[in-house]
């Protein structure tokens, strides 16, 4: 080791910090090289100031203080103030509410993701026609009330109702399988089949005294019409084809 | 608060005997005063040297010397009754002193800048006063070596204190330091050498002889 290699130790050695045999070495390198003793000294000097570097004595009472004010604190702060007590009071609490919060919001957040997930939508099946209803209400496709319905929508319906109530009260005839015969002035007597039965009646007059009464078979040439005057005969006639 | 001091144990007992100690800081840890007071007693003389030594005034290291003994109060259940007390109690005076240095270097450098005139003229003034010689150069090594200290930045003046001062080993050193052995050698060897050339700059501007 040369001499700018030992000044590298030479603050270590001066305080016996070095490893044995690194210590050997600089031992044998000082016993011949007087600069590196020298600058030995120094560091030895230095060191020995360091050690007679003492702190001064305090008194008693110094100490006594010190212990004092340590307990004046330590009782200051085992007394919780106002403020310490409302917050230690509310901090808890407010904790937990966002904990609940938070779980609240994730659990709402996590449903509505599955429930996303897991829809099956309907398709529309290629080739097969949409079918378009007409919108209910005479309210048109964009929903406005202000638009207008469409016209031949409306027309058949203001005519059945016209039509309706032009036509006359219909009753349910009584019923009768078995063919019925009719009597005719003109002794002309028309034979109703019983394959075309009787499904409703036309008209009911009650004039003053007398009935009649209009039967519309199922074949539409034949109608019966009935009129009762006082005790005469119910009289059939027949439409002609 | 009324403290009742019903233990009056020698010092000498406690630094001895381990257990005796263990006893005490167990019971001080459980919340009796008496037990606390106790440690403080026997301890205030190394905290309070210690801490003057790392700020190198009495104001601070009073205040220094009472937050340890409110941090010892407040951690005492965290401390592990298998490692050195004393060590422990070093860490947190040289936690609570780097705390200290910090404030006061935010606040004004109040430490006297040790390289200008004004540090060697304080080394004048103490020379021109009429005590005897040895007392003299007694003084004024020891405010050379003070304002030495002063010049090392935290970590090599910790370091160095409580090996060279203190007595501790360098591995105990690290232990306090809560560092490596080699770490604490590199600062040990950075601080005497930075000791060394201080001395020798004053002793050639002021004329100071061993």
């Amino acid at each position: 080791m040369n001499c700018r290699q030992i000044e590298k130790y030479l603050p270590l050695y001066a305080g016996h910090d070095l490893s044995g045999s690194r210590e050997q070495l600089l031992a044998a390198h000082l016993q011949s090289c007087g600069a590196c003793t020298e600058a030995l000294a120094d560091f030895q000097n230095a060191r020995e100031l360091m050690q007679t570097f003492s702190a001064p004595s305090f008194s008693d009472e110094v100490y006594a203080e010190i212990r004092k004010s340590v307990w004046r604190q330590i009782e200051s702060e085992s007394r919780p103030t106002l403020f310490a007590a409302v917050a230690a009071w509310f901090q808890p609490r407010l904790v937990w509410s966002a904990a609940a919060a938070l779980v609240v919001t994730l659990s709402v957040v996590g449903v509505y993701v599955v429930a996303q997930k897991f829809t099956v939508r309907p398709k529309a099946i290629a080739g097969v026609p949409q079918i378009v209803l007409p919108p209910l209400n005479g309210a048109g496709e964009n929903g406005g009330s202000n638009s207008a319905p469409p016209e031949p929508l409306r027309r058949p319906r203001q005519a059945d109702v016209q039509k309706r109530q032009q036509r006359p009260v219909r009753t349910v005839a009584p019923d009768r399988s078995i063919a019925a015969g009719a009597y005719s002035p003109d002794g002309q007597v028309p034979k109703v089949e019983s394959s075309s039965p009787v499904i409703g009646a036309d008209d009911v007059d009650l004039g003053s005294g007398s009935l009649r009464m209009e039967l519309q078979t199922r074949d539409p040439n034949i109608r019966i019409i009935w009129f009762t005057q006082g005790d005469s005969k119910p009289v059939a006639h027949s439409k002609g084809i | 608060m009324a403290l009742a001091i019903e233990m009056h144990l020698p010092e000498d007992t406690v630094a001895r005997n381990q257990s005796a100690l263990g006893y005490l800081i167990e019971r001080a840890a459980a919340g009796d005063h008496a037990a606390f007071e106790q440690i403080m007693i026997h301890s205030q003389q190394r905290v309070m040297a210690m801490s003057w030594r790392m700020l190198g005034n009495d104001a601070d290291a009073r205040d220094a010397s009472q937050e340890v003994f409110l941090r010892v109060y407040k951690y005492l259940k965290r401390y592990d009754q298998n490692q050195d007390f004393f060590a422990w109690l070093y860490r947190i005076t040289v936690n609570v002193c780097r705390d200290v240095l910090r404030k006061r270097m935010r606040q004004a450098d109040r430490i006297v800048p040790l390289e200008s005139d004004a540090g060697i003229a304080a080394l004048d003034v103490a020379c021109s006063q009429d005590d005897s010689e040895q007392i003299l150069l007694s003084r004024q090594r020891h405010a050379l070596i003070g304002q030495a200290i002063a010049t090392l930045p935290h970590k090599e003046r910790a370091s160095i204190l409580l090996r060279d001062v203190e007595g501790f080993s360098t591995e105990a050193v690290a232990e306090i330091l809560q560092s490596s052995a080699t770490t604490v050698r590199s600062q040990i060897s950075s601080a005497r050498k930075k000791i060394r050339d201080y001395c020798r700059r004053c002793i050639t501007h002021g004329g100071i002889h061993k």
